[in-house]
């Protein structure tokens, strides 16, 4: 079988407490900047409930995955376990669709940044091709490149998110009261715009092997999952209370804009460094998201690695010039949103049944 | 040869060492750093007016000189790019640090204006917003002898009036009470005297159109009632003495409190000291306790005066729509809007004299 020839050798491997800067890595990405103005349209200003609970539930989830996942194999070999080599090849070729999109997906939005806020007349294409090849170099560094990448931008939303506590000196707590003022039905329903800011654990499927003594690496990933909740809280929080709920609504990148009291001699306004900070976050994410599709794909063909990441790349590359304008990036996250809610919330614990369902199946056999 | 084969990748890649845009050179650029709008009726149009600092053109002048540029157009994007056919060097507004508004067009209504303003990535949200009483074109254009650029001047004029008497006001804060419900913007009004630029008063604005003007004796009034103040002061006019005193280094608390759906106490406290208070005999208590209670009955009735004409107007400045939205679960803006204007509130006001002095 091919996953003789594809295995993993403990010098690709990295430590379980990697796990931590990976999840927490792929779970911050350009959604920060963004996501408080998606999830107050559901739920207004008692949206900051709703990261709590989507915080316990992917909590939930993440223990799902260890579960799911015997140490060695990856998503590849559950789908073929579960619904048969062609089947599953064909749900792992959907997998890595929603993997390189949303690697896709940060890269342009972040591209859309630059475009508003700095240069109105950045060419996509040549700045697309840079990072392109950048990102290239260090997919075919292998993983513990990547991982390595990832590493250094795990400080970076750290040490921003507290430059964003100056909006509470400026802010109206007020706005914030009275809790609970929306239907419970409300605080369920932003889960979903929420659960694209956890995307990432879906990941994990994927690297899970190259985890050396992977069952050890659970309890990071559950502390991953709540620095994560941590700074996304203080991140709503302020962006609550320094804006009032009509005004978030018209804001494109409500972060961004809090970043603007801030203000030194040197440099007049903050969120120009936020950005350009901000963008070694994006590679990173966008980077490990690239490097799963490409893993996923080389496991499911006999095609190598190289040659696959240098398609992908290609068609990145491409697509870029299909996403013209804001509104089709809106739209884009929208469905991304939709798909990950999906995968993370259903297609998941579905999985998990299965496997449940399969190996008592297997063991009943077994016993007769 | 590997050497070479690495050098000249090497070499190579910095010949793509450029940027994917254009440059900017700082001395090649004209910083407009004031704009002023006008609205003009004949042919309805917005005229914009940016004023940029000119710095060493002359080594022997000692005041420094401000260009103005004034273009007109229907939107705030076309008086930018008009500006830009005037203005030598590309013209940039990330330095922004005000925006006056004529008495015209504040009347008339900013919202075209604010929209455009926010528009515009470079600009920060901490700049002040204005009203010019008259137009804002007459004062830009004037040449004033002062020892720092205009746009500086105004700028620090508002900043230190803000630690004293002045509400604060910033281009968020006005964003803020444009939007929100509950709630409606002010600004401080500013004027051309003579020589210099002076703050005249507070224009408070329905919405978006300006509708009621006070002069500077109310600024304490209002800004007890609006927000905390570290050091501002007031002028207590004594009817009984005929005297005027004056209390300085005023520190004030104000808490909005809800005794039921319809009405509202809104209580300050003040701390402060009085200046020339030798011989008021504010030494015996029974003395000090008189002056405090005469001090904030006066500001208590006008508290309510400025309350009262708030409520007349329909108009919001002190947030009132925004506590009740927070403390009442059932609120709605239609039920608010009717109700505003009957609900009664009152100003308490609770005065503390702290009196040491340097002279005994």
């Amino acid at each position: 079988m091919s996953s003789q020839k594809r295995k993993i050798d403990i010098s690709q491997m990295v430590s379980p407490f990697l796990v931590l800067y990976i999840l927490h890595g792929t779970q911050m990405g350009e959604g920060v900047l963004t996501f408080t103005r998606r999830i107050a349209k559901v739920a207004g200003y008692d949206a900051w409930i709703g990261i709590l609970l989507t915080w316990l539930l992917t909590t939930i989830i993440i223990v799902i995955v260890w579960k799911i996942v015997p140490d060695g194999q990856d998503l590849i070999d559950i789908h073929h376990s579960i619904f048969g080599k062609r089947f599953g090849n064909l749900l792992s070729l959907l997998f890595g669709v929603h993997l390189l999109s949303l690697s896709f997906y940060v890269m342009r939005s972040y591209i859309e940044v630059i475009q508003v806020w700095y240069f109105q007349d950045l060419s996509i294409g040549w700045f697309s091709l840079f990072l392109y090849i950048l990102i290239l170099y260090l997919v075919l560094g292998g993983f513990r490149t990547v991982v390595g990448f990832i590493f250094f931008s795990f400080w970076i939303p750290l040490v921003l998110s507290f430059s964003i506590l100056i909006a509470f000196q400026h802010g109206h707590m007020e706005n914030l009261l009275p809790i609970m003022n929306t239907s419970y039905w409300n605080i369920v329903k932003s889960v979903e715009p929420m659960a694209t800011g956890y995307l990432g654990i879906e990941l994990i499927l994927m690297f899970a092997p190259f985890i050396h003594k992977f069952h050890k690496g659970l309890k990071w990933a559950v502390s991953a999952n709540g620095l994560t909740t941590l700074i996304y809280l203080l991140v709503a929080l302020s962006n609550f209370v320094y804006f009032n709920q009509e005004q978030i609504q018209l804001l494109a990148w409500p972060s961004l804009h809090v970043w603007k009291i801030i203000s030194f001699p040197l440099i007049e306004r903050f969120e120009y460094v936020g950005i350009s900070l901000h963008f070694i976050v994006i590679i990173a994410t966008s980077c490990i998201y690239f490097w799963g599709s490409v893993q996923c794909y080389y496991r499911i063909s006999k095609v190598s690695f190289r040659g696959i990441s240098i398609f992908l790349a290609i068609i990145g590359f491409i697509s870029m010039f299909l996403v013209k304008d804001y509104l089709m990036i809106e739209q884009l996250s929208n469905i991304i949103s939709k798909i990950g809610f999906c995968l993370l919330f259903i297609y998941i614990p579905f999985l998990y049944i299965l496997k449940l369902i399969k190996s008592g199946v297997t063991k009943s056999h077994e016993t007769i | 040869m590997r050497l070479f084969k690495k050098s000249s990748i090497i070499f190579c890649s910095l010949l793509l060492l450029t940027a994917c845009v254009k440059t900017k050179v700082i001395d090649d650029v004209e910083i407009i750093m004031l704009y002023g709008f006008d609205w003009e009726a004949s042919t309805k149009e917005y005229i914009g007016t940016g004023v940029s600092p000119l710095y060493g053109y002359s080594e022997q002048a000692d005041t420094r000189e401000n260009a103005a540029y004034t273009s007109q157009s229907s939107s705030i994007q076309g008086i930018t790019s008009q500006i830009q056919h005037k203005a030598p060097f590309q013209v940039e507004t990330g330095k922004l640090t005000s925006v006056l508004f004529g008495e015209e067009v504040a009347q008339i209504g900013i919202s075209d204006i604010l929209q455009g303003i926010n528009e515009m990535p470079d600009i920060g949200r901490m700049l002040h917003p204005l009203i010019v009483e008259g137009r804002a074109e007459n004062l830009l254009s004037e040449q004033y002898q002062l020892e720092q650029t205009l746009p500086r001047y105004i700028k620090s004029l508002i900043d230190s009036n803000i630690k004293r008497n002045l509400p604060k006001m910033t281009l968020h804060d006005l964003n803020y009470r444009y939007y929100g419900e509950g709630m409606d913007p002010f600004m401080p009004i500013i004027a051309d005297r003579e020589t210099i630029v002076d703050i005249v008063g507070l224009g408070f604005f329905n919405h978006d159109k300006l509708v009621y003007k006070t002069g500077t004796d109310s600024f304490f009034a209002f800004k007890a009632l609006y927000e905390d103040s570290n050091d501002a002061t007031y002028q207590f006019e004594w009817k009984k003495k005929n005297k005027s005193l004056s209390v300085i280094s005023i520190q004030s608390n104000q808490k909005k409190k809800w005794v039921s759906k319809n009405k509202l106490e809104i209580t300050v406290k003040i701390e402060g000291y009085i200046a020339e208070a030798e011989s008021l005999g504010l030494d015996k208590p029974q003395n000090k306790r008189k002056l405090e209670k005469q001090i904030g009955e006066k500001l208590e009735e006008e508290c309510s005066e400025l309350i009262k004409k708030f409520q007349e107007l329909d108009i919001d400045p002190l947030m009132i729509g925004a506590s009740a939205k927070s403390t009442f679960r059932d609120w709605n803006k239609k039920e608010w809007e009717e109700t505003y204007p009957t609900i009664d509130i009152q100003p308490k006001i609770y005065f503390h004299i702290k009196q040491t002095n340097l002279t005994k």
